[in-house]
């Protein structure tokens, strides 16, 4: 009997919806938290990387967009889905980092094409997953920070438009204006750097 | 399970970004799954094809939450700190202008008492002889001359002058 309440005091915890974690979170509940970060950090540390290009630096990132969320709790709108919260938060301190980088990296970036990992010519079906990152970290590289970030969450994680003009603070319209550019740019550089990747039958 | 069939006519709105969030997800999921379609996608927005082959797991971090609890506690931490240390400013601020209160008192009371004591001897009797005094002063030797005269509302100055220097 006792196991079996254990148990269903287990179920109703895994059951605790984000909002409801997030208010126990407020009231001091680390347990409730910490639950938290288990449900959303794959999801923020991913998108970091894509905004990042940089697996380490989105992974301090990522902690850092957490404990910011913890500091901050008291400020959190329960209007609000915590993890469109966590999102906003994590992507402001990766396009703020992009920014603090030194604009050489990208010019030096903008003028060359790493080869040294190319698995050759093939189908982008075929394409290795680590590949796809390489290649994309690169070219992603080339577009601005706001761009980028608008691109991750709308393409790479499919959040929808409302959503990321809601984590990038901006209008639906500046989002898709983002991702049209954004993807302008990746035909661009993915035709002249990597033609060998495109599907047969794409202008190059 | 979507059909290439229900997926290929919403295309063109899925790549103008013009779908219904319900239906996006629909596509979306069908293009996961689907080389065909996803060539299809391929062919009109190749950034957006490489954008959807990218994994959609990341490698597990069993570190990661310990990490951030880490963080947390060091930020409050940090924070029990500072507030205690504004405690202890605002302590020493408070104990500062008691001590500059009580002091202003002082000077004020010794200013009200003064003309009784001066009322009482005549001005001229009670004016001492200018005389260097010798004190030290975070060991040097400097000497302290008493320059006041001793009037009615007279206040006391003193100079503390370098002992080398010649008067």
């Amino acid at each position: 009997m006792r196991l079996l309440r254990l148990v269903v005091r287990e179920r109703v915890s895994e059951e605790r919806s984000d909002r409801e974690l997030a208010g126990a979170a407020r009231s001091g509940d680390e347990a409730a938290f910490a639950e938290l970060v288990r449900r959303h950090q794959g999801g923020v540390r991913r998108c970091a990387a894509r905004i990042l290009s940089d697996a380490e630096e989105a992974r301090d990132i990522a902690q850092l967009a957490f404990i910011r969320a913890w500091e901050n709790l008291a400020k959190y709108d329960p209007t609000w889905s915590f993890s469109t919260w966590v999102y906003r938060i994590a992507t402001n301190l990766a396009i703020d980092m992009l920014r603090a980088r030194d604009s050489r990296d990208r010019t030096h970036v903008a003028h060359l094409r790493v080869v040294g990992e190319s698995v050759g010519p093939s189908a982008p079906a075929e394409l290795a997953e680590r590949e796809v990152t390489r290649i994309f970290g690169e070219l992603a590289k080339l577009l601005s920070p706001t761009q980028r970030a608008a691109f991750v969450l709308r393409e790479v994680e499919g959040q929808s438009t409302a959503e990321v003009a809601q984590v990038l603070g901006c209008t639906e319209a500046t989002v898709r204006n983002h991702v049209f550019q954004a993807r302008a740019v990746l035909r661009r550089e993915l035709s002249s750097r990597y033609p060998e990747y495109l599907p047969k039958g794409v202008g190059r | 399970m979507t059909d290439c069939t229900d997926v290929r006519p919403l295309l063109d709105r899925y790549l103008a970004l013009e779908l219904e969030p319900e239906d996006e997800a629909r596509v979306r999921r069908h293009l996961q799954g689907c080389a065909a379609c996803r060539h299809e996608v391929d062919l009109r927005e190749p950034g957006l094809g490489l954008a959807l082959r990218l994994p959609a797991e990341e490698p597990r971090d069993d570190g990661f939450v310990a990490g951030v609890l880490a963080g947390v506690h060091q930020r409050k931490l940090q924070s029990a700190l500072a507030r205690r240390r504004r405690v202890r400013l605002a302590m020493a601020a408070g104990l500062s202008a008691i001590a500059i209160l009580a002091g202003a008192v002082g000077v004020r009371l010794v200013h009200h008492e003064a003309p009784v004591g001066v009322a009482a001897v005549p001005a001229v009797e009670s004016q001492p002889p200018i005389e260097p005094a010798f004190v030290e002063v975070e060991g040097r030797d400097v000497r302290l001359y008493d320059l006041s005269a001793r009037t009615d509302s007279s206040l006391k100055v003193a100079l503390v002058v370098d002992p080398k220097m010649e008067l």
